[in-house]
């Protein structure tokens, strides 16, 4: 096979799950698949192919032929600012910091060789929820425009050719992006000379462009759907102008996506391009930072220790505290836990900010908030709704529960000769979960609710009720982990981005929320209970899933770790 | 003291790592566990300390069975595993402390442990330091205190003497030594047949998961007049 080829498929194994791993999760993964594919791809699929159609049919309507393709354009540069975003970290760990480079790096092979199929692969793990959110916003835009607009122009072969060749290089661009940036960021960051300040370097600067770009978005005037189609229309949304500097592959697409034939070829050269100069830095760039991070972890303390700091050190505690101690400091001192499963429970708030601007125009919040004020029975109903579905995702979403087998990687075995039965460690790692998740939710509930004067009693509820939620999404989290746990990564990056077990349980998840809520509004809207009966039933439902997975974990759940063979 | 009776594994329904094996190792004894890469010695460490189950017979450790009674076993057992790059993120210190209250072991039995050994390792002033700093010697040195801390009546090693400079090989040595010395049970494997030589009461050579030879190694040197023990491997591990 072909050096690259074999470098492509080198690189990006350890995402893919190994032979054993494929037998043991067959069924399980089928169905679970299957589940993902109906609870989350088609439902975000659709709303993104739905957005775009709904905005490109108000400009067709508006007549506006010269900028049908804005909306379009701005899902694609969501999709693509959500690329960078999170690439950066992928981009960085591929490149700098897996193991394989331990291997490729005394071989006599090219940098750019190297990188090139790192870039390949990088696009390609990246590239199934891109692709699918790229396949729906075309064909929300094809949908939208039609072969033949009233004010003339239409699809035609051109946006056929342009759509498949949008959705198989669209990650292009934006990886490129994170790639150029990662490589100069490291070339001169050598000084830094160690893993681990690098990627807590990375994760902050992750955060602190998320945050940026939430601020700059401007949008304190709020969001009105015709203030907003009448701006895309005369390309006076300013963010757009912006993105479509930036991201200059994006309105090459949309024009190409409109019938035009020279943005078409335009597109395949920018892409080239950019692959290009991705390669030609990387020829530059790439050893010099890679050989100084060679050293990065350091050398072990030379200085002599006294024996009283020795005897003060080595304190007794019950095997569980040691074993939620040791997970929090692992979890603490891994850069890639540290900010996909903590850092990540800081950066709701950004997001509620967000939420907050959108709906200044309507003053959605506003009037909810005045109706929680006064005791409002449906808003009360939602509210509480609102706090158990979202204590359940947030939790699936740290993937501190869905990983937490995952995690333990090629020392497994130690789980497993240690004289603590299985149950105590699982129960470990429960904790380590419901105390990040529920920390930062009861801080979230009880500051929102004070800060609002939402009646005390309420607010005591809700706060119950989601150290129940995150109780139960923990133990979920954790049985789904015992089923197939990925033991066999190269880096803890991949432990948690080649781990399935997060969209399972995210699956799971919604499948169990969205029953609560229908039996709970059904409830309300058709039985006419009182939402106090409705809340006390909800209540006992969140224990009672609590109770029994809990259980599961027990019996089921143990019995999987020990029929675990490494 | 171990029993191993009648033991066969199989992965995946397929391969045949062991097939009836049998031996024991008694209070008091050291025996070197030999055989080719690929001959079934991980498997069997992996069996007699709980990691592995088998698909017949029985692994009795300290009276206790592995899979009946497994937490009382374990908690007898002292295990080195052949890879000690376990929990990097921990330092030395954390590391010990860990396992100390794991095993249950108090803290002032822990200090005088972990003091003693730490010295005779030197590795007292790397124990403030994340074990990811570590040398590979000094993480298997690590292991060898952490292992000892609970003063197991079975110690079992895979591999020990890998990464070790010659200082640490030869403590390690003396360790296994003043170990059975006090009563207990050293197992180890090993491909160092000069390490088994000088060390061991007794030694254990199989191939292919089958036991070749259990016993002591003057007996078997008596039994090959004028050969080392390497010929005397080297002929057992090449017949067919």
């Amino acid at each position: 096979m072909n050096v690259f080829l074999q470098l492509v498929k080198i690189t990006g194994s350890s995402v893919e799950p190994s032979v054993d791993e494929k037998k043991r999760s067959k069924a399980f993964g089928v169905v679970m698949g299957i589940l993902i594919m109906l609870l989350i791809f088609i439902p975000v699929a659709f709303f993104v192919g739905f957005m775009v159609y709904a905005l490109t049919n108000g400009l067709v309507n508006l007549g506006g032929e010269d900028s049908v393709s804005a909306g379009l354009s701005l899902m694609l540069h969501i999709v693509a600012l959500f690329s960078v975003v999170f690439g950066f970290s992928v981009v960085m760990s591929v490149f700098y910091f897996s193991s394989d480079l331990n291997y490729l790096l005394p071989l006599p092979i090219s940098p750019m060789k190297i990188i090139g199929a790192k870039l390949a692969s990088t696009m390609l793990s990246e590239n199934v929820m891109e692709c699918i959110l790229v396949f729906s916003a075309l064909v929300g835009f094809m949908i939208g425009y039609g072969f033949d607009p009233p004010a003339g122009g239409g699809i035609n072969a051109v946006s056929f050719i342009a759509a498949v060749f949008g959705v198989v290089t669209f990650p292009v661009v934006p990886i490129s992006y994170c790639a150029v940036i990662c490589l100069i960021v490291m070339y001169f960051s050598k000084f830094l000379k160690n893993k681990d300040r690098v990627s807590k370097l990375t994760a902050f600067s992750t955060i602190a462009i998320l945050i940026v770009l939430v601020v700059c978005l401007n949008l304190s005037n709020g969001f009105d759907t015709n203030v907003f189609v009448n701006q895309l229309m005369n390309n006076e949304l300013r963010i757009v102008n912006v993105l479509d500097k930036i991201f200059f592959n994006v309105p090459l697409l949309s024009h190409a996506m409109a019938g035009s034939i020279v943005s078409l070829l335009l597109y395949i050269v920018v892409n080239a391009a950019s692959v290009g100069i991705v390669l030609l830095l990387a020829s530059k760039l790439y050893f010099p930072a890679v050989i100084a991070l060679g050293g990065g972890e350091g050398a072990a303390s030379t200085k002599e220790e006294s024996g009283e700091k020795l005897d003060r050190q080595l304190k007794q505690s019950s095997p569980l505290m040691t074993y939620f101690k040791k997970e929090l400091k692992i979890l603490f001192r891994t850069p890639a836990y540290m900010s996909n499963c903590i850092g990540i429970n800081l950066i709701w708030p950004i997001f509620i900010y967000l939420f907050f601007i959108l709906q200044k125009q309507s003053n959605f919040l506003g009037d909810t908030i005045d109706k929680l004020q006064t005791a409002d029975e449906e808003t009360v109903l939602y509210a509480t709704l609102l706090v158990f579905g979202s204590s359940v995702i947030l939790t699936a979403l740290n993937c501190l529960a869905s990983s937490a087998v995952t995690r333990e990687g090629r020392h497994f075995e130690v789980m497993k000769y240690m004289p603590v039965d299985i149950m105590t460690q699982l129960n470990s790692k429960a904790l380590v979960s419901i105390v990040i998740s529920g920390i930062g939710l009861v801080i979230y509930i009880v500051t929102a609710f004070t800060i609002i004067h939402i009646d005390f009693r309420l607010t005591i509820y809700c706060v119950l009720l989601s150290v129940l939620a995150v109780i139960y999404s923990t133990y979920l989290g954790i049985y789904i982990d015992t089923i197939n746990p990925k033991l066999i990564w190269e880096d803890e990056v991949n432990a948690l981005r080649g781990n399935y077990h997060v969209f399972y349980n995210m699956a799971m998840e919604l499948i169990l929320t969205a029953v609560v809520c229908a039996l709970s509004i059904g409830l309300y809207k058709l039985g006419f209970l009182p939402v106090f009966f409705i809340q006390t039933v909800i209540m006992l439902i969140a224990a009672y899933l609590s109770f029994q997975f809990y259980l599961m974990c027990k019996t089921k759940g143990v019995k999987n770790i020990e029929n675990i063979e490494m | 003291m171990i029993e191993f009776k009648g033991v066969s594994k199989t992965y995946n329904g397929k391969v045949k790592a062991l097939d009836n094996l049998n031996f024991s190792v008694g209070d008091g004894e050291l025996v070197g566990f030999i055989g080719p890469n690929g001959s079934g010695k991980t498997t069997t460490i992996k069996l007699l300390c709980g990691v592995l189950k088998p698909d017949k017979g029985s692994v009795v450790v300290n009276g206790f069975d592995v899979n009946k009674e497994p937490l009382q076993a374990k908690a007898s057992i002292g295990y080195i595993a052949d890879n000690p790059d376990v929990f990097l993120r921990l330092k030395g210190v954390e590391f010990l402390n860990f396992i100390g209250d794991v095993y249950n072991t108090p803290a002032d039995e822990r200090k005088k442990t972990v003091s003693e050994l730490a010295e005779r390792f030197e590795l007292t002033s790397a124990l403030d330091s994340q074990i990811l700093s570590y040398s590979h010697g000094m993480r298997q040195k690590l292991m060898v205190i952490a292992a000892l801390m609970h003063k197991p009546k079975v110690w079992i090693l895979d591999e020990p003497m890998t990464g070790l400079d010659p200082k640490s090989s030869f403590e390690l040595k003396a360790l296994m030594r003043e170990h059975t010395k006090a009563g207990n049970s050293v197992f180890f494997s090993t491909h160092v047949l000069e390490v088994a030589e000088k060390l061991c009461d007794k030694v254990v050579i199989i191939k292919k998961g089958h036991k070749l030879y259990d016993g002591t190694l003057a007996e078997l040197e008596k039994r090959n007049k004028d050969k080392n023990l390497e010929d005397i491997f080297l002929e057992l591990t090449n017949k067919k």
